[in-house]
């Protein structure tokens, strides 16, 4: 069996690992059949799927392949596989917009688009920061990785200012959304997001060779034939921008960006054009699962998706570091 | 008949910030040269390496690639022409050996999400001329360096390049790696090849190029074949050492042997 082979087979593997996960999230408790009813059902668990289930689904699969591809694109561009989607400081200004957003009590203006937009905002405003600085050296991967990790600290202490300042009742669900929360999103976000988040996305699938070679190196590179500030800054740029729809959807959510590309280049192999599509697939996956088990783990009460990732995804992390040892 | 050089570098100065790297050189390379860049560290051979291979600009002055300045041609154009191997080429991840090479044909593929039949033919072709076809599908990280080397010399033919410029290629190599390197650039120069490598050993510079510049302070000192460059007083004088010239018996080429301090007081007494 050959390499080609054999990646067809895995890939195959992850799509109906993704399936089931969908399955599961949709299914749970009530078994599929009453999906298949439900669909078309105008009361009862047809509501909740489609007002409810089918939405956040949808959230999740978006969110988690974003995350993947993201975690993919940095981690060749910066030649680390520990890079995150957040690195270039995504985190600390989206935190930094909601929180604000949540002082100013602009949900009684903006209503449920507060904190997505404000969130997308500080991410943008982060990147945007990172991006003028970077400008001078090139946008040399250190640098910006540098600037990132400096422009998410000074954001993160501006948060705990504002919070000093929000009354507790605000602060909960400010907090919630921190740590990465699926449950919150109104559904009507979910037509604008698809194409929003599918676009950068596709993009970025197209440039699996390009990132193979980015990864030996800006100057190597660059004698390969890939000019890398023109792609350095428009890959940053793709990939900031879906990180920072994922954190407006969802919150910070850790480790579905580091950890899925780590297990997939270790089955697949390092080539990024398939990794790129494998880590999508994957990423949906991962994140399906874990809200899944958000939900249902201490039934009724619901967790932050973000602690389940962190806390399966450090483990599943630890593991295999522990193992190579 | 003259035919145009390959290269042809017009007074060319690079300062790094208030550093003067590189302070007005002029030199031709001809098609089918096996030059060796020699001098002491610091003396500015990577940045001249650097500026051939157009990964930076020089200050003033301006270099002729076949007939054409250099800065004119666009990123794949360039690769298409020339392959450069600079110090340390590594990746952090375990790309197979058959993929790095694919990734050398980059500039002559089409821009397509996968690489096509023809330049899969290509790798294939440059990975049994290279004897490492054995290696195809291994990972990078569990091959010996001597072997790697050889993995990033055949990316750089894949390139199919008219010109291969070299950053101490065997700096890290046993001499077993070093001789077989040298013996594999020396096949492609008989091809055809244009071949200008950086080299600290003077010995395989003196045996397998056919042309040495010597370079100080960031000037060439010396120009010419290794029996003219390779003198003791170039030599003493560059890199401050004292040595001893024989010549080799097999090659007929100068051999050059660092003399200890030691050896120097004993003499004086």
């Amino acid at each position: 069996m050959n390499r080609k082979q054999k990646n067809i087979i895995i890939l195959a593997v992850i799509v109906c690992l993704l399936i089931i996960s969908i399955a599961l999230s949709l299914a749970y408790g009530k078994g599929i059949g009453m999906v298949f009813g439900g669909l078309f059902a105008d009361e009862g668990f047809g509501l909740i799927l489609r007002k409810i289930r089918i939405p956040r689904t949808i959230i999740a699969f978006l969110v988690g392949g974003s995350l993947g591809v993201c975690g993919v694109t940095l981690q060749s561009i910066l030649r680390n596989p520990l890079a995150e989607p957040y690195t270039l400081g995504i985190a600390g200004g989206a935190s930094f917009g909601v929180a604000l957003s949540t002082l100013i009590s602009l949900q009684n203006v903006l209503g449920v688009f507060a904190h997505p937009l404000f969130g997308f905002g500080g991410a943008m405003l982060s990147v945007a920061i990172v991006f003028a600085l970077s400008k001078k050296r090139f946008f040399d991967p250190n640098s910006m990785v540098l600037f990132g990790i400096v422009v998410s600290l000074v954001f993160s202490s501006f948060v705990f200012f504002l919070f000093s300042l929000l009354d507790p009742d605000k602060m909960q669900t400010t907090l919630m959304w921190l740590m990465g929360d699926l449950s919150s999103l109104d559904i009507s976000f979910v037509p604008i997001y698809i194409p929003m988040f599918l676009v950068p996305t596709v993009i970025l699938f197209f440039f699996g060779k390009e990132l193979d070679i980015l990864s030996l190196g800006r100057e190597k590179a660059q004698y390969l034939g890939v000019s890398p500030p023109r792609f350095y800054k428009g890959l940053f740029l793709l990939s900031s921008i879906l990180a920072g729809l994922c954190v407006s959807a969802a919150g910070i959510i850790g480790f579905v960006g580091l950890i899925v590309p780590h297990i997939l280049r270790n089955i697949l192999g390092a080539g990024h054009t398939v990794l790129l599509i494998a880590s999508y697939i994957g990423g949906a996956f991962f994140l399906i699962l874990s809200d899944v088990f958000s939900r249902y783990l201490i039934y009724p009460v619901e967790l932050p998706v973000g602690v389940v990732t962190g806390i399966l995804g450090g483990f599943i992390l630890l593991f295999l570091l522990i193992r190579r040892q | 008949m003259m035919e145009n050089p390959l290269f042809s570098v017009k007074n060319i100065s690079f300062r790094y910030d208030h550093h003067t790297a590189i302070d007005n050189i002029t030199f031709t390379v001809n098609h089918g040269e096996f030059i060796g860049i020699i001098g002491p560290n610091g003396a500015g051979k990577s940045t001249i390496i650097r500026l051939l291979a157009g990964f930076m600009k020089p200050n003033e002055g301006f270099i002729v690639f076949s007939g054409r300045n250099l800065q004119e041609y666009e990123r794949r154009e360039l690769a298409k022409n020339i392959a450069t191997l600079p110090q340390a080429t590594d990746t952090p991840f375990s790309f197979t050996v058959e993929e790095l090479i694919l990734m050398g044909r980059y500039p002559h593929a089409q821009k397509s999400f996968r690489y096509e039949k023809k330049e899969e033919e290509f790798a294939r072709y440059v990975m049994e001329t290279m004897e490492i076809s054995h290696l195809h599908g291994r990972g990078i990280d569990t091959l010996s360096e001597g072997e790697r080397q050889k993995v990033y010399l055949s990316q750089c033919l894949a390139q199919d390049p008219k010109a291969l410029l070299l950053d101490e290629p065997v700096s890290h190599l046993d001499i077993r790696h070093q001789i077989q390197t040298f013996d594999v650039l020396e096949k492609l120069h008989n091809e055809g090849m244009t071949i200008i490598v950086v080299l600290h050993d003077l010995n395989i510079a003196s045996e397998f190029c056919s042309r040495l510049i010597l370079v100080s302070n960031g000037r060439i000192h010396a120009d010419g074949n290794p029996k003219s460059v390779l003198t003791f007083q170039n030599i003493e004088k560059v890199y401050d050492t004292v040595v001893i010239v024989k010549e080799n018996p097999l090659s007929g080429k100068p051999f050059v042997v660092p003399v200890s301090k030691k050896y120097l007081e004993k003499k004086s007494e």
